[in-house]
């Protein structure tokens, strides 16, 4: 039977099925759910409200009015950048220094380490390390001669909190992206910088970074998208409070869905998430698109 | 050339970093081995002199954490497992048949990797609703199955196996699946060991999903024991927490240490071709 | 390859422990085995919760004295998660068949159509002679259109814990204004007096906080200032607001003074986390439900004295906590064992167990009277303080859409706790969007 899958024969049904399988679970969990949440969004449907009824925009209306949502939408967008940019900064930065050591394997295995804790663990860690009263980092301040920090329970810093947890996690992970990168980097590049009289800021600034393109695409990509799932701190450190100030989109759709139960405006906002998910994507290959090309093939 | 002081300011640089860094696992650990009033006078900094493992008991007694153990390697190696059945052939076919449109299908593929699903937990939480499998170990795992960034890996690797070798096992009489194993399978170990890695530690992290879709003790999982934890009405009992902690963290660091190797290098390649 | 075939293998044998496992859970769910009624239970606390084990206990003698019936307790985290659990469940048309969760929840259980009324149940065990074995103030949240829907269980109203040894420590500044150091403050000026003076500043860092508001459910905690100011409701018929009344400006005008003006509460301190602080010997007082005796109990290593909260206008809480509830979708004969099973929780013996551990109240009169509950409150006489203080308490405020209401209510008084939004605004917030919810419905 199997000979009908002889090479050059029946290549239709081939693909066919070897596709299916793997198209089917695209399709149940990634596309249709895309489809009907977006069909969704255009309903209101509540526990009161058991048949959904078509509404239009209201819901996306009602959102566009609503302060809280745009102070959560703040919030992811805060949380975004103020992830990536340390997070590549630190990353980069470690990157070439290990890089430049002899002795590499301790350093590089340390600080990729936090990348290795599941999150739900990272939120119990953190929670005891911002405990305001007896908990170290603000024990530490306090032998620095500085004010504690309230933390988790402030609407200043609940938000900052977090996103440091988001760096300690991600950025040994993305020092690697980059020490794989430099791999690539000829030496020859370095050498004659040297020979230029290029100072060792220089020949980074002019020789790595750039050449460093698609490594950063590669983090800049899986950052942003990492900003639309960290749920499990939110959830397990502040549940998004105080207020709405630690709120970001992805809790934020949580709430509506599995606590208040409205699914119509849940649904709404999954569709916005994932237009600004789609919106932000095309945005970064656009931006280094031609050069990543090459790299992608 | 390194100056010396160049040198040694790089590794100041590194060794305190790398202490930074790890003192969130130090803290983790010598709390897990101290008595509640211990930790509660705010003497907690040094290792305990008396270590005790009192808390690691009570872990145990409160929750079935051996049954969340067993569940999370059941959702996680069942993951793993269908995603590779599954994407094998789809990759495999990306690879080395052209077919019109390829690119355009091959592109919903690649789209999936940047819609996490966490994104789309509302619309799957009613899907799995619909089949009636909520709160059911299946759950867990059906909608991961279809992995964009698998098929992405193994395409690339698919593609570097040499036409010649591909002939002549033709000649031999291979057909597609006779091709599969003996040739791109052994071939692509290295590319399903790192995927391999990657997923494991992936959905051993699985937080979101497993809490909307499970309310049992039978089919929860680590990261959701973990979490239930913290949100009894009363207390933060810290030794406890963090005994919970070092229990759910314990076998991925455990991997990691013992392949670190590997696991750097997986971590590495996946940037370059992803 | 040898090795693919293996891998398929050990993948049906997954698959097979994944799948079927479940399906014949579920068999067993719905086909009542050789008679026998099983119920799922969903209970409010956490697994690691030591309640956990209380409960337990509790279920298995039920399930001993009755073999024809058998419980499935399923612990479902807090109360939000519990609620989220029962609700997806409900809408899932797959409810457990009997559950436990917060008061407030009754009217989203109502639109949702989820439960049954008890009447008849209680009509059968002999109506007002049966509720009468119970305190009658919980009732209150259990009402609805003129039926009972709900079974009071597992009830708190918050108290007052204070630091005796702290207020011996200041015996003579509380003295020199005319303050007894040796009880807890009566009135609302009182507390602010006594809460300044415990409050302990050095180089600009607080030593010692005065009292501790918590935050998470300081929406429960601020309920109770607006009822001891005088406010019968903050919400009629689960319809309209009473948000926008003077009394609660001036409820929230106090919080305001205590946690910005004289500094005397730390802010935001989080729910769990609350009890542990003031274990540590540095809280002068703090608002907290019953429910947090025990572990009080057990870890201060000071002298520690429960009172009623202090008055304004009048004395007054709202009650807390959770009633058990049996599902509507399910067979009679479950909700009849369902019944059985709420009735055997609440009786005295039962009721006086789950006090006893959980610092909960005895909800059931009866259960006072037994000589072991009587042995208990002689060894902790705190404990009955919670209990006395029914006779003030209010229902706690209803409505439909609760979460939201909670969701904004706990927002609007964090920002207030936090300085970030005067009292005015903060309550012309809190009407408005409160009103909004409750227009929804």
């Amino acid at each position: 039977m199997l000979s009908v899958l002889k090479p050059g024969k029946n290549k239709f049904l081939t693909i066919v099925l070897f596709l299916l399988p793997s198209l089917a679970f695209l399709g149940l969990f990634t596309y249709y759910p895309i489809i009907s949440s977006f069909h969704l969004s255009f309903f209101r449907s509540d526990p009161f409200t058991p048949k959904p009824i078509f509404v239009g925009f209201q819901n996306y209306i009602e959102f566009f009015h609503n302060p809280v949502f745009w102070q959560v939408i703040t919030n992811n967008v805060i949380f975004a950048v103020a992830t990536i940019i340390p997070t590549m900064l630190l990353a980069l930065f470690f990157a070439i220094l290990i890089d430049e050591v002899v002795v590499k394997s301790f350093f590089r295995g340390a600080l990729f380490l936090p990348k290795v804790v599941p999150y739900a663990a990272l939120a119990m860690i953190w929670v005891f390390l911002y405990e305001p009263s007896i908990g170290p980092i603000n024990r530490f301040l306090d032998l620095l001669g500085l004010p504690s920090i309230g933390w988790l329970g402030s609407s200043e810093y609940s938000l900052l909190a977090i996103i440091i947890t988001m760096i300690w996690r991600n950025f040994g992970y993305y020092m690697l992206i980059y020490l794989a990168g430099l791999q690539n980097i000829s030496r020859d590049l370095y050498d004659s910088a040297r020979v230029d009289g290029a100072s060792w800021w220089k020949r980074h600034l002019h020789v790595t970074i750039p050449l460093l393109g698609p490594s950063t695409l590669f983090v800049f990509v899986v950052s942003i998208i990492q900003s639309f799932k960290a749920f499990t701190q939110v959830q397990l450190m502040t549940r998004g409070g105080p207020g709405y100030s630690s709120s970001i989109l992805i809790y934020y759709t949580y709430e509506f869905a599995f606590k208040f139960w409205k699914m119509g405006k849940a649904s709404t906002l999954t569709s916005i998430m994932i237009l600004m998910l789609i919106f932000l994507v095309i945005l970064a290959f656009g931006i280094y698109g031609r050069r990543i090309t090459y790299e992608m093939r | 050339m390194l100056t010396r002081a160049g040198k040694w300011v790089k590794y100041t640089i590194l060794t305190v970093s790398s202490l930074i860094t790890l003192v969130p696992f130090y803290f983790t650990i010598i709390m897990a081995f101290k008595a509640p009033k211990q930790i509660l006078s705010g003497r907690y900094l040094l290792p305990p002199l008396h270590p005790t493992v009192d808390n690691f008991l009570r872990v145990f007694g409160a929750a079935p954490f051996l049954t969340y153990l067993l569940n999370t390697v059941l959702v996680v190696t069942g993951i793993l497992l269908l995603q590779l059945l599954v994407i094998i052939p789809a990759a495999y076919v990306f690879a080395r048949i052209d077919f019109p449109f390829s690119g355009a299908v091959f592109g919903l593929y690649v789209i999936q990797i940047m819609l996490p699903l966490q994104a789309l937990i509302v619309p799957n939480y009613r899907v799995i609703n619909t089949l009636g499998l909520v709160n059911t170990r299946l759950a867990l795992i059906l909608p991961f199955v279809g992995s964009g960034y698998c098929a992405f890996l193994l395409r690339q690797t698919f593609k570097q196996v040499p036409q010649s070798l591909v002939d002549s096992a033709i000649i031999d009489g291979c057909n597609h699946f006779g091709l599969i194993r003996h040739i791109f399978l052994p071939l692509a170990k290295p590319t399903i060991a790192v995927f391999s890695l990657i997923s494991v530690a992936t959905h051993w992290n699985d937080y979101l999903w497993p809490l909307i879709i499970t309310d049992n003790d039978s089919v929860r999982t680590l990261t959701i024991g973990l979490g239930m934890f913290v949100q009894h009405q009363s207390g933060a009992d810290w030794g406890l927490l963090m005994a919970g902690t070092l229990f759910i963290t314990g076998p991925l660091v455990l991997l990691f240490l013992f392949v670190q190797r590997s696991f750097i290098e997986s971590f590495m390649s996946s940037g370059i071709k992803g | 390859m040898k090795r693919f075939l293996g891998l398929s293998i050990v993948l049906i044998l997954i698959l097979s422990l994944a799948g079927p496992l479940t399906v014949a859970e579920d068999l067993q769910r719905y086909k009542d085995v050789e008679g026998t009624v099983k119920l799922d239970f969903y209970f409010v606390v956490g697994v690691a919760g030591p309640l956990a084990t209380v409960m337990d206990n509790m279920v298995e003698q039920f399930n001993e004295e009755h073999p024809n019936i058998k419980v499935n307790p399923v612990y479902c985290g807090n109360y939000n998660d519990t609620m989220a659990k029962v609700q997806s469940a409900i809408l899932s048309g797959n409810p457990p068949e009997v559950f436990v969760v917060e008061i407030s929840e009754l009217y989203t259980l109502l639109g949702i159509d989820g439960i049954i009324p008890l009447d008849k149940y209680i009509e059968k065990e002999g109506g007002e002679e049966f509720t009468s074995q119970y305190f009658q103030a919980l009732y209150g949240n259990a009402k609805a259109k003129g039926h009972i829907w709900g079974q009071p269980f597992q009830r708190s109203t918050p108290i007052l814990y204070y630091n005796k040894d702290l207020f011996a420590k200041n015996a003579e500044e509380l003295r020199a204004v005319g303050l007894d150091p040796n009880r807890a403050p009566r009135t609302w000026f009182e507390l602010e007096r006594y809460a300044e003076i415990l409050t302990e500043r050095k180089n600009g860092k607080t030593k010692t906080w005065g009292l501790i508001l918590p935050g998470g459910w300081n929406d429960w905690i601020f309920e109770g200032f607006t009822y001891q100011n005088g406010l019968p409701t903050l919400i009629e018929d689960g319809e309209v607001s009473h948000f926008d009344s003077l009394k609660v400006r001036q409820a929230l005008k106090f919080w305001y003074k205590l946690t910005n003006e004289i500094k005397a509460s730390p802010p935001l301190k989080p729910w769990t986390e609350t009890p542990m602080a003031f274990n540590a010997g540095n809280v002068g007082m703090m608002y907290y439900s019953t429910g947090g005796l025990p572990l009080v109990r057990k870890q201060s290593d000071f002298d520690f004295g429960v009172a009623f909260q202090p008055m304004h206008v009048e004395y007054g809480v709202p009650v807390g906590g959770g009633d058990f509830h049996i599902s509507k979708g399910i067979s009679p004969e479950k909700q009849d064992a369902a019944w059985e099973f709420i009735k055997f929780m609440t009786s005295p013996e039962m009721a006086a167990y789950w006090s006893r551990e959980s610092g909960y109240i005895c909800i059931n009169k009866k259960g006072l009277e037994l000589p072991e509950m009587q042995e208990y409150l002689e060894k902790y006489p705190n404990a009955s303080v919670a209990a006395d203080q029914l006779q003030v308490a209010h229902s706690k405020i209803m409505a439909p859409g609760f979460q939201e209401i909670r969701k904004t209510f706990v927002a609007n008084l964090d920002k207030l706790m936090q300085g970030k939004q005067g009292p005015i605004e903060t309550q012309k917030k809190l009407h408005k969007e409160v009103q909004n919810i409750l227009d929804q419905y």
